[in-house]
Order: structure tokens, then C-alpha cells, then sequence
């Protein structure tokens, strides 16, 4: 698969992951590049597309934890730089995942969004499933505190 | 709160603008390997195929590619697991490069074996890598692969001493169907069909606003199976599209998938609008994932075309804890 036909098939998956983990969309613009320019440069060999799509999951997990741990990474993020919803649950949510670390975002993401189970997503991140499982089970207890609510 | 509804609204709004895809794609169309680097790997390989074979340890490695053979440095440390020997052959690391021959030996290896994504290197460093089978040995049912890691951020990895290598699972009893026709009347499917909500809707795919909001047909019996394992179970209408969908059981177990195109007396083609995927997670181990293709044609024509599919399909992922480490030499 060429590089611009990657970008139409995976490039809003590949965003909202770098998003889900970075909260900025100047970052997740960074990640974004810096992905498909690694699969243009690299151009890997696939044995089928469930392999190609968790090649680019990780590498835009992988790419997101690097910017997220550089210190030239901007601290602050100005208005412009994120999402904003009217709903109250949608931001009370959005609010709560904010306060969130990165890696349990990113599990978040991949189990309630792409519809990966533990396992997957471990074999996806290159962590345990046993440290999938904890994580977001802590990732569910922190933003049940946060929303006041069981979920 | 429904966490999982909530959160999928929330992604609604995120993706890139269209001045990201631009500056992307206007930074891919630079050519991939500029002239230079082309005449240095041209170079290289004419010297490197001159080369004769070296040592009796290489032979395995030899027999399957004689030129890399010579910058791989020998390991030949093995594991063995649920009846499966993974043998690391031989490795080269350079830079932020990591590569490995491994050969897997077993009777439930066979020649179209997957390692599913399950292989990986352990250093400190993010990484990314992909893995390509290189060989089978029938005599001895083993299967060949080279996998490759690179640093995610460009970091040497350091030499001079350990590594270790893992496999988690492989996929056996691979098969392809290409081309193949589904034995389904479309003519019968013309009217409207149940749709079902609550299921976790994948991301990705053509038409990503299109993928997000697309229903999914109620699933049921069988109406045909063109491969073994992913039977087609809805066709119909919804919202004026056509949809058929396929179950692929659960695609963490075997990544059974496939991907439908109508096709009529002709031999025109007409591809999918998009294709959505959606899982039901059930109850302890009931997962069930499917992949529905959005078809825009009309019921009237429905008659004139024919489905068609290519089918991919495993009949056993085989698990094990596969861990080998070994040396690594300066220089290697």
C-alpha cells in the first residue's frame, strides 16, 4: 500500500490515537508526520492488513510516548490546541481523561475506540497483558473518582 | 455514564486537517531512496554475492540468503515450548537496527506459519518492526523468518553484551482465498435489513466519517461461508446502502478477515464505499468480531452483480512463552 493510500485508510486512526495520548493537536500533528514518514521511508512488508494497521498503532503510541517525555515539548496548550465540547458529559469526560497519564490514555483508546481486548492491546503497546489489565482497570477507578459516577 | 458511547462521540470531532494531509503527502512524494543511497546498496550487494560461504554454522542461514549471511553474526540459541523450537540462527545489529534469522521447528509449523505480530526484541528503547518469512524446510517442518526492530528514536543500541529475543504465539494452517465467489443470491437480500446497536465500532478505513456513523446489520445465521471460519452473516439494506457483512469469530485468535467486492456480467468492478468493524465483546471468551462492506448501488440492480471476496483465514494460533537470550559481539 502506497503512503497516500495509507494516510486515507489510516490517517484518522493514527491522529486520534496521537490526540488520545498527547491532548494537543499541534503534537498530534507532530506524530502524525513523523508516522507516515517512517512508513514512507521504511515502506515494511505486511502479512496482512490487521499487521499493517498494529504496525501503525504502535508506532503512533511509540512516536506519542517519545514527544511526550522530549523536554523541547511545549508545556503549555493553548485553547486553539484542543478539542472543546458543548455536552456536559462529553466534557466532564474529556476533562477526566485529561488528568489521566499518557499510558493509560492510550489503553483507554485502543479498548473503548478501536475495540481491542487486553491482550491485543498489549501485543500492540509491548506491555503485559497483565499490565494492560491493571492499567485500565485504574484508568476506569480514576475517572469514576473524577466523574463522581460508577462506570 | 455509557464510557464506551461517550468516548466515541468525544473522537467524532478529532482528525486531521486537510493542511496536515497536504504537508504530509507533498513530503512523501520525495523519491524513497535517493540516487546515491540506490548505488551504495547495488554496490554492496554485487560485492556481497560474490562472496563464497564461510562457516558450516552459516549453512542454514547460507541456504537462505548467502549475502546477508555475511554481516550476521552466528547465535544458533534455541527454546523450546509446546512441542515448537525457536531457534535464534543468527543476528546483526547495527546502529538502531536489530535483525534476526529464526527458524521455528515443530509439527504444527508449516509452510505459510505467522508470528501474528508476537516477536520482539527486548532494550531499553521504543522500537517498531516487522517480521518477513523467508523459507520453509518440509523435511524438517521448520519455517524461516527474518525480523527486524529499529529504535523508535534513533538510539544506537548498545553491543558487547546480552539481548534476548521472544515469541508469544504463531498463526499455523494459513490460507488464502482470492478472487473467490460467494455463493449468495443478492437479488434475495434487496429488501431492508435489521440494524443492531451496542457493539464496539472499529476505527480506520476509506471514508472515515462514512466508517463512524455506518449501522451494522443485526448479525445471524450463516447465509454462506466462502471460507472456512468467516461465514457472511446479514445482507441487506440500511440507510439506502448496501451492507454485507462477515463474521470473523474472535480476530485476536486467529485474524481471520477478508474483503467483498461486487462484480457484474461484465466484469466491472464495484468496491465498497467503506468498511466498518465492529466487536462484540460477550462474555468471558464469546468475542466476536465482524466487518461489515457499505455497498452504494441500487436494490434493482442488485440482480446484475455477483459478490466476490478475498479470504484469509488460520486454523490454529499455537501460544508459548519463547525467550532466548543471547550474546551480543562488538561489531557484530
Amino acid at each position: 500500500m502506497d503512503t497516500a493510500s495509507a494516510v486515507e485508510q489510516y490517517g484518522h486512526m493514527v491522529y486520534r490515537l496521537a490526540y488520545a495520548q498527547l491532548r494537543s493537536r499541534h503534537d498530534a500533528d507532530d506524530v502524525f508526520q513523523e508516522v507516515f514518514l517512517r512508513y514512507h521511508r521504511a515502506a515494511p512488508p505486511f502479512e496482512s492488513e490487521e499487521h499493517r494497521k498494529a504496525w501503525f498503532l504502535r508506532v503512533t503510541a511509540n512516536c506519542s510516548n517519545s514527544l511526550a517525555a522530549s523536554p523541547w515539548r511545549k508545556r503549555r496548550v493553548t485553547l486553539e490546541d484542543v478539542y472543546a465540547y458543548d455536552q456536559p458529559e462529553e466534557s466532564g469526560l474529556d476533562a477526566a481523561l485529561a488528568q489521566l497519564p499518557s499510558k493509560y490514555r492510550a489503553v483507554i483508546h485502543l479498548y473503548y475506540y478501536e475495540g481491542y481486548n487486553t491482550e491485543e492491546t498489549a501485543r500492540i503497546l509491548r506491555r503485559r497483558p497483565s499490565t494492560v489489565r491493571a492499567q485500565l482497570t485504574r484508568a476506569r477507578q480514576a475517572l469514576a473518582r473524577l466523574l463522581k459516577e460508577d462506570l | 455514564m455509557n464510557i464506551s458511547e461517550t468516548y466515541r462521540r468525544l473522537n467524532a470531532p478529532v482528525a486531521p486537517s486537510s493542511r496536515l494531509l497536504e504537508q504530509t503527502l507533498a513530503k512523501t512524494r520525495r523519491p524513497r531512496f535517493p540516487l546515491r543511497r540506490l548505488i551504495g546498496i547495488a554496490a554492496a550487494a554485487a560485492v556481497l554475492l560474490a562472496t563464497p560461504a564461510l562457516a558450516a554454522q552459516y549453512h542454514l542461514l547460507y541456504a537462505l540468503s548467502p549475502a546477508a549471511a555475511q554481516f550476521f553474526q552466528p547465535v544458533q540459541r534455541s527454546c523450546t515450548d509446546n512441542g515448537v523450537t525457536v531457534e535464534v540462527s543468527a543476528v546483526r545489529v547495527e546502529g538502531d537496527t536489530a535483525q534476526a534469522y529464526i527458524a521455528l521447528r515443530g509439527d504444527t509449523v508449516d509452510a505459510g506459519c505467522d508470528l501474528f505480530d508476537s516477536a520482539s526484541f527486548h532494550f531499553p528503547f521504543d522500537q517498531t518492526g516487522h517480521c518477513e518469512r523467508t523459507g520453509f524446510d518440509p523435511e524438517t517442518n521448520t519455517a524461516f523468518f527474518l525480523v527486524t526492530t529499529q529504535t523508535m528514536d534513533g538510539s544506537a543500541i548498545p553491543q558487547g553484551r546480552k539481548m534476548t529475543f521472544s515469541l508469544g504465539c504463531f498463526l499455523s494452517g494459513k490460507q488464502a482465498l482470492e478472487g473467490a465467489v460467494v455463493p449468495l443470491a443478492l437479488a434475495d437480500h434487496a429488501a431492508k435489513a435489521e440494524t443492531v446497536e451496542g457493539f464496539f465500532r472499529g476505527g480506520g478505513g476509506k471514508n472515515p466519517e462514512l466508517v463512524d456513523s455506518v449501522p451494522m446489520l443485526r448479525p445471524g445465521e450463516a447465509l454462506a461461508e466462502p471460507a472456512p471460519g468467516l461465514p457472511v452473516t446479514a445482507a441487506g439494506y440500511a440507510d439506502g446502502l448496501f451492507h454485507v457483512q462477515l463474521c470473523r469469530g474472535d480476530a485476536g485468535e486467529l485474524d481471520n478477515h477478508g474483503f467483498l467486492w461486487l462484480e457484474n456480467r461484465e466484469g466491472a468492478r464495484l468496491d465498497n464505499l467503506c468498511s466498518a468493524e465492529f466487536t462484540d465483546l460477550g462474555e468471558g471468551d464469546a468475542r466476536l468480531d465482524y466487518q461489515e462492506f457499505v455497498f452504494d448501488i441500487s436494490p434493482e440492480d442488485l440482480g446484475d452483480y455477483t459478490l466476490r471476496g478475498d479470504f484469509y483465514t488460520a486454523a490454529a494460533r499455537i501460544d508459548g512463552n519463547w525467550r532466548i537470550t543471547f550474546p551480543l559481539e562488538n561489531g557484530g
